[in-house]
């Protein structure tokens, strides 16, 4: 069984983000003005996230740079039938460890959390936050599915049938939850759908990539 | 007479004990430390690991002729796998490993099935078409199949996800579960947090929501099924734009939202103190009492 001080410490993250309910919010409140520890917890936690909010929007990895490296492990790693891992110079290795670490973090921080955190209420900037975030999403899946291609071939018949039938029914989730969006407006709940269906095909084209 | 019962016995133990035709039977066995790192790689057969309470791994097992077993480590750590002859062959191999039940162990397979008993530490496992079965809550556990069925007893922390293959949950304090096109039961009363979601799989929640809890079932297209007890205790969000809702908490009708939001159903169960919030696209939801009949 949590005591007041776990179970308001699990609400803070929301409370912070404005994303409690007035009840839940007067609740989480009214603890704060009597418990000094989680009252410093809620400000360290504010701070944390002021400065997150002051970091770059996204770590954008050159494009140019993304593609050349995939290249050139191309190069380095003529198809040979049955054989999976390739060896490549450390340097080269590194420099991709760099980007893929790049835009995992940046994904991570900027899409994975937000549909969790997603208020229930649209608020003034949810519109360009939606188009900075389907942005994201977009780039993400680009980069993946031109990764995808590659290993297409090396997939055994049974898995790409499967990987195709799954992404055939996210991309008509996406479909059909951006038209909505296209005739409602901002909406945070159908954002919050649409970028499931989105982590769930960068999910499952980064699963296949690896296969 | 008894000299030819005799040979006939034995004839038929010897032959027990060996492999089948064509595959070599194979036992390694090292000392480690009680939570020492353990990675196997089985890619087309199965592969069992026990815990026990000892301090050493013990791997047996039947591979197809021609295949390699490499197997080594200590008490840093123990890497073990089977390496086929034809990348192509289709003769399954069999491993069983006997771990400390303190371990993290690793597992990797592609079209093998995957179980797993008794491993408290820490416990990773990934195969593309094969069936996950783990019991024994692992204090932290990530599981993946891109096809095959994932059965998980879950512990401190979990991480499930497939694409199509159906998922079966029990238990687990902090808990994530996602699936494509898969189903999701999840069945649990002491978690503190669990999200579970799919795009178009059938998501369906059996338990308890405890004092504190959050629970979140998101689906774009399939049907979200909670069956809670009669005193439910929470406050309950549903969203749906498509989707219809049927609720056995009240009378709460579902009010559309302005500017085409969709229809949402908001109500407080007993004192609150949970959070239980669905969202659908055009799924179906149905909030029932425990051990009401289900109708789809």
């Amino acid at each position: 069984m949590m005591n007041d001080c776990e179970r308001i410490g699990l609400r803070l993250d929301d409370y912070l983000g404005g994303m409690l309910s007035a009840g839940a919010r007067a609740e989480v409140e009214r603890h704060l003005e009597t418990c000094s520890a989680c009252a410093r917890d809620a400000e360290t936690l504010r701070r944390l996230l002021a400065d997150a909010r002051a970091l770059p929007r996204s770590i954008a990895p050159p494009r140019d740079l993304w593609y050349a490296i995939d290249a050139r492990l191309g190069e380095q790693a003529p198809a040979r039938p049955g054989v999976r891992f390739i060896r490549v110079r450390p340097r080269l290795l590194a420099a991709a460890a760099v980007v893929l670490v790049a835009v995992t973090a940046a994904l991570t921080m900027q899409l994975a959390r937000r549909p969790i955190q997603a208020p229930l209420a649209a608020g003034p900037a949810a519109a360009p936050r939606y188009a900075a975030v389907a942005a994201d999403y977009a780039a993400a899946v680009r980069e993946l599915e031109a990764r995808f291609v590659h290993s297409y071939d090396r997939l055994p018949p049974e898995t790409r049938a499967v990987v195709s039938r799954n992404l055939a029914v996210i991309d008509t989730a996406i479909a059909e939850a951006r038209a909505a969006l296209a005739a409602a407006g901002p909406n945070p709940d159908l954002e919050t759908l649409l970028w499931t269906s989105y982590r769930a095909k960068l999910d499952l084209l980064g699963r296949a990539t690896k296969l | 007479m008894l000299r030819i019962a005799l040979i006939t016995v034995s004839c038929l133990l010897v032959g027990h004990a060996l492999p089948a035709a064509g595959q070599q039977r194979v036992e390694r066995r090292l000392a480690v430390g009680e939570r020492t790192p353990i990675r196997v790689h089985n890619l087309t057969g199965s592969t069992t690991v026990r815990g026990w309470a000892h301090d050493s791994v013990v791997l047996t097992g039947a591979l197809p002729a021609g295949a390699t077993l490499y197997f080594g480590g200590g008490a840093a750590g123990v890497k073990g796998g089977v390496e086929l002859a034809d990348p192509a062959d289709t003769v399954p191999a069999h491993l069983e490993l006997r771990v400390p039940r303190g371990a993290r162990v690793w597992i990797k397979s592609a079209s093998g099935d995957i179980t797993v008993e008794g491993v408290a530490g820490g416990l990773d496992v990934y195969t593309v078409s094969g069936r996950v079965s783990v019991r024994g809550a692992a204090a932290e556990l990530t599981a993946e199949s891109m096809d095959g069925a994932v059965t998980v007893e879950a512990g401190r922390w979990a991480r499930v996800k497939t694409a199509s293959g159906a998922i079966a949950v029990t238990g687990g304090e902090d808990v994530g579960v996602a699936t494509v096109t898969g189903t999701v039961t999840y069945a649990a009363d002491a978690f503190r947090r669990a999200r579970v979601e799919s795009v178009s799989g059938d998501l369906t929640f059996r338990g308890a929501l405890p004092r504190g809890s959050r629970l979140e079932l998101e689906s774009h297209g399939g049907q979200v099924t909670v069956e809670v007890p009669a005193a439910l205790s929470a406050e309950v969000a549903i969203t749906t734009f498509q989707g219809e809702v049927r609720n056995a908490f009240g009378s709460q009708a579902l009010r559309s939202l302005p500017d085409q939001r969709g229809r949402a159903l908001e109500f407080t169960a007993g004192a609150g103190g949970a959070d239980l919030i669905v969202r659908t696209f055009k799924g179906d939801v149905r909030i029932l009492r425990a051990g009401a009949k289900a109708s789809r």
